[in-house]
């Protein structure tokens, strides 16, 4: 009953395969799942606070980004609004300028043709009382009137020179 | 009544089964049969439910898990980080010795009535202690653990390697024998109804529970062994 002999060396061989095929079959494979799945678990958690910070973060940029936008599209529009300011400034005054210059022009070409009108008048009046005067001294009314005549028209022509 | 001591004690002697016929012949005693039975078993049904595992779990394999589970747990509380490598073998030594000393109810000799499988398992415990004490601590500090607290004990502490699994060993092979010296009494005077509740106790309960004795200090003395002293 109380024996021992070398049949010990039947359990210990046996427990061994059974301890191998046991760790082969039954506690490797759990546990390697087991392993997996909580490290799964822990890159699915990982991975949704990164993409709640990654969102978090947009969020920020694009919030960021608006006000910019903001800022910007109002710096154009006051930007825009100067420089339409500048053109018109310029265009009135290219404008002003522009139209002083034509009026002066104007005002010096009716100068001139005032001038050559007078001057024609002038002569043509000077043509006329010559002519006038060389019928009046044609006639010879008197040697005093003539002289008077002519200096009467030499004065008044004087005058409105 | 002579009769009776008589058939018990040939009740008791380790059969042998059969006789290889190599080498002049190998005798197989009834336990290693029975062992076998209890690994094919073991192996069979882990092949089965664990094949096909997923990563979300159904039915058998959730039961599965948490068995393998609870079982690693118990381990590793007592064992701690540095001995995780050792639980796969103490839960085949818990799964083995739970079967086999539940294996009775179905009429087989349960294979831990025999003393070399005790022993056999006793050998292998006392086996791994001390490789995972060298292991930890490496044969220096392995070899000066023998004198510590003091030098006075180290006798004692040698003794304790032979003392450990003699007493594993004695204490398994006792439990299971005096189970079925007595299920055997009762069965012999009273043989029905009575023993169901007696069995239920000595068969499962018990069985169970020295199953659970041997490998809570096997695990207990590993720990002891890979402690490293501050």
């Amino acid at each position: 009953m109380l024996v021992l002999d070398w049949n010990i060396i039947w359990t210990i061989v046996n427990i061994t395969i059974l301890y191998l095929l046991m760790k082969k079959f039954l506690f490797g494979p759990i546990t390697e799942m087991m392993d997996k799945r909580t490290k799964t678990i822990e890159d699915s958690f990982e991975a949704a606070k990164n993409k709640n910070k990654e969102a978090e973060h947009l969020k920020m940029q694009y919030e960021e980004a608006l006000s910019h936008a903001k800022i910007e599209a109002e710096e154009i529009v006051k930007e825009a609004r100067e420089r339409a300011n500048d053109v018109y400034d310029r265009t009135v005054k290219a404008a002003e300028n522009e139209a002083s210059r034509v009026i002066e022009n104007a005002n010096k070409a009716i100068e001139v043709e005032r001038k050559k009108t007078i001057e024609g008048i002038e002569s043509e009046i000077i043509g006329l009382t010559m002519a006038a005067a060389s019928k009046i001294l044609e006639q010879n009314i008197n040697e005093d009137m003539n002289k008077q005549l002519v200096d009467d028209f030499l004065a008044e022509v004087g005058a409105t020179k | 009544m002579e009769a009776f001591s008589e058939e018990l004690l040939s009740q008791l002697e380790s059969k042998i089964s059969f006789v290889i016929p190599v080498f002049g012949g190998i005798p197989v005693p009834t336990s290693v049969v029975v062992t076998w039975g209890i690994m094919i078993v073991l192996v069979l049904c882990s092949i089965i439910f664990v094949r096909n595992l997923e990563t979300i779990p159904k039915r058998t394999q959730n039961v599965i898990e948490i068995a393998v589970e609870w079982l690693n747990q118990f381990f590793e509380d007592i064992l701690g980080k540095e001995g995780k490598r050792y639980i796969p073998y103490l839960s085949t030594v818990a799964l083995y010795i739970a079967c086999a000393n539940l294996i009775g109810i179905f009429g087989f000799t349960p294979p831990t009535k025999d003393l070399d499988v005790t022993a056999g398992l006793a050998i292998m415990s006392i086996i791994l202690i001390e490789y995972a004490g060298i292991k930890a601590k490496g044969t220096k500090k392995w070899i000066r653990s023998f004198a510590e607290p003091m030098a006075l004990i180290a006798p004692i502490n040698v003794l304790e390697v032979f003392i450990r699994p003699l007493s594993l060993c004695m204490r398994l092979f006792g439990n299971v024998l005096g189970a079925f010296v007595v299920m055997e009494l009762i069965k012999m005077v009273i043989p029905i109804a009575l023993p169901v509740p007696f069995s239920v106790y000595f068969d499962i309960f018990d069985g169970l529970i020295q199953a659970y004795v041997f490998v809570f200090l096997t695990s207990l003395f590993v720990q002891e062994a890979i402690e490293v002293e501050e």
